[in-house]
């Protein structure tokens, strides 16, 4: 059992939490709003509590179409999880109520205290969350049945407390001493490792060639524009003029992913096309997929109920990129389902 | 290999999928994991078990069945119905055919129960149509409750679904659209006697009924009035295709 192994090698912080010793920090949030909301949970559930103080929040954490590709995995419901870099627990909740067992791993305390709250809202016993840091964390081998990495692999190659609203500006300039590609593949040996003989994992990330990205949309991550699919050294040369810093969240190509996963041990991967993008998948199709059917995905309305002329471009463009031109190389995020 | 074909869309909590098994073996799984998903999915299996034993389709096996089930999630399996389907926002006139099809195959095996006391698909739309090997087979039954509205509901919010979906509020009715509302308002009341509301005032009996008996589709009338695109015509316009389809009605009374 996961539990057995974790009071035996952790401390136990409360409730689910246990405790590596060595903390740190990535949130959307800045500390002062996690510890407003921290405390406004003794006295109000986990959604009343967002509702009043990160209503934007809302949909991030609690929608349920969030997990729409976990279905890609073929759950059974008796299957042992790893979610790493679970925050608030979108996927974490959403594997809990498939399977027998999760682990949410992450490095932010703060969101722990979170997710623990708001199992308890949501009555679920078979969560053990632990707080350390994914490229530090001691091996689990062979333990788990599926793994779940949501978004987190291009946050790899970073190290030290973000904040995500600062991360966007000059600030924390640090040292980075490997490169990006060479810390994704050992932490996903790690993953690899931990996984038993029939183990998947479940890699959601955006499509380094996303359609949107030459459009003018700026990278998500590092909030420029085009340093996605620029060669390194540019993105690197771009980043550094703007923010002190080399471009280190690195994205990939649906190839580049197929061979990131098999440098780091995986056996093969089945690759999906996801759009809009993987946070909010409205449609998920196999890479392989000759695009029939296809409808366009973004929204015509933005987060305020407006109609814009950004969104009506922007459906137009993938009309035509994915209707019309069938251009599978461009679509937005990519979802594989990679086996050990 | 398996594809997400809709994900919680129009505020709904259901994510679809094909799954394609192989040879021609394919299925639809929908899956949830919330209270109002996982109850729209009982309410589809509900709706499946209800519409096999009133129209026997091909397959004896039944349609659709639970594959998982837990505390907080459900997982169902539906066969995979081929045929053919239109596009309901080409809107009455091109669509008139398969629409007289559909309020033909309602009049056939809907069964009329006093009052408000008939089954509710409560979704029917010509986008929740096929037209398969068996004839019309409606699909989508989430939303279903074996009593609880008039007889004629269903079909009367797909002709006047369909209309909006072309004129939305930005132009009047043709004299043939509002024709092929009328006619199988007429062709429905051969059947069965409609209730006289449903005659005097179509349109804001429909209007009224759903938000009345917004309980019967759970949350999604209040949070997410896109779901009955119907609720979007102003009051005006209520009242003025009320009226024409009334004259239109009388005429051929």
């Amino acid at each position: 059992m996961i539990r057995d192994e974790l009071n035996n090698l952790y401390q136990n912080a409360s409730g689910h939490i246990y405790f590596t010793g060595s903390e740190g920090y990535w949130s959307n949030l800045d500390k002062k709003e996690n510890q407003e909301l921290i405390q406004a949970l003794q006295h109000m559930d986990t959604k009343e509590a967002i509702k009043k103080y990160q209503a934007w929040l809302f949909d991030m954490i609690f929608s349920p179409k969030r997990s729409g590709g976990l279905e890609l995995l073929d759950l059974s419901g008796d299957e042992s999880c790893i979610d790493y870099g679970c925050m608030w627990g979108a996927l974490t909740v959403a594997l809990a109520k498939r399977c027998k067992h999760v682990l949410g791993v992450d490095q932010t305390m703060d969101s722990l205290k979170l997710l623990n709250a708001r199992l308890k809202d949501e009555g679920l016993e078979n969560v053990d969350l632990l707080c350390g840091n994914l490229k530090e964390i001691g091996y689990f081998e062979n333990k788990f049945d599926i793994a779940v990495i949501n978004g987190v692999l291009e946050w790899i190659p970073e190290n030290g407390p973000i904040e995500l609203k600062k991360y966007y500006g000059k600030y924390n300039v640090k040292k980075y001493t490997s490169s990006p590609r060479g810390q994704q593949v050992s932490f996903l040996e790690k993953v690899h490792r931990n996984l038993n003989d029939k183990g998947k994992l479940y890699l959601a990330i955006e499509n380094r060639y996303d359609f949107k990205m030459f459009l003018g949309i700026k990278d998500p991550h590092a909030n420029l524009l085009f340093t996605s699919f620029l060669p390194r050294k540019a993105a690197d040369w771009l980043s550094g003029l703007i923010l002190g810093r080399p471009y280190v969240n690195w994205l990939y190509s649906f190839n580049d992913i197929k061979s990131l996963l098999k440098q780091a041990g995986f056996s093969g991967a089945d690759l999906y096309m996801c759009f809009p993008d993987y946070r909010f998948p409205e449609r998920i199709m196999p890479y392989g997929s000759s695009l029939n059917g296809f409808r366009t995905s973004i929204s015509l309305r933005n987060s305020k109920g407006q109609v814009t002329i950004k969104r009506r471009l922007g459906i137009i463009a993938e009309y035509a990129a994915f209707k019309i031109l069938k251009a599978k190389y461009f679509a937005p995020s990519i979802v594989a389902i990679a086996y050990k | 290999m398996i594809e997400l074909l809709r994900n919680c869309s129009n505020g709904n909590e259901v994510s679809t999928y094909l799954v394609d098994a192989g040879g021609s073996v394919r299925k639809i799984v929908k899956t949830a994991a919330t209270p109002i998903g996982v109850n729209n999915l009982r309410r589809e299996v509900e709706g499946w078990d209800w519409y096999q034993k009133i129209r026997p389709l091909e397959t004896g096996e039944p349609i659709c069945r639970i594959v998982q089930e837990k505390k907080h999630y459900l997982k169902i399996e539906i066969k995979f119905i081929d045929g053919t389907r239109v596009d309901c926002r080409k809107g009455l006139e091109k669509n008139h055919k398969m629409i007289r099809e559909v309020v033909e195959h309602y009049c056939e095996i809907w069964p009329r129960h006093p009052d408000n006391g008939s089954p509710l698909h409560g979704d029917l739309s010509l986008d929740n149509v096929i037209y398969g090997a068996d004839g019309v087979c409606i699909i989508d039954w989430e939303h279903f409750h074996e009593e609880g509205a008039p007889w004629g509901f269903d079909p009367l919010y797909m002709l006047f679904e369909t209309l909006f979906l072309r004129i939305r509020n930005s132009r009047q009715p043709s004299s043939k659209e509002i024709g092929i509302v009328a006619g199988n308002i007429v062709f429905l009341n051969n059947r069965y006697k409609l209730q006289s509301q449903m005659m005097d005032r179509p349109l804001r009996f429909l209007v009224d009924f759903i938000i009345d008996n917004h309980t019967l589709w759970g949350r999604e009338l209040t949070l997410f009035r896109n779901k009955f695109p119907i609720l979007a015509f102003t009051p005006d316009r209520v009242s003025s295709i009320d009226k024409m389809v009334c004259s239109e009605l009388r005429a051929r009374a």
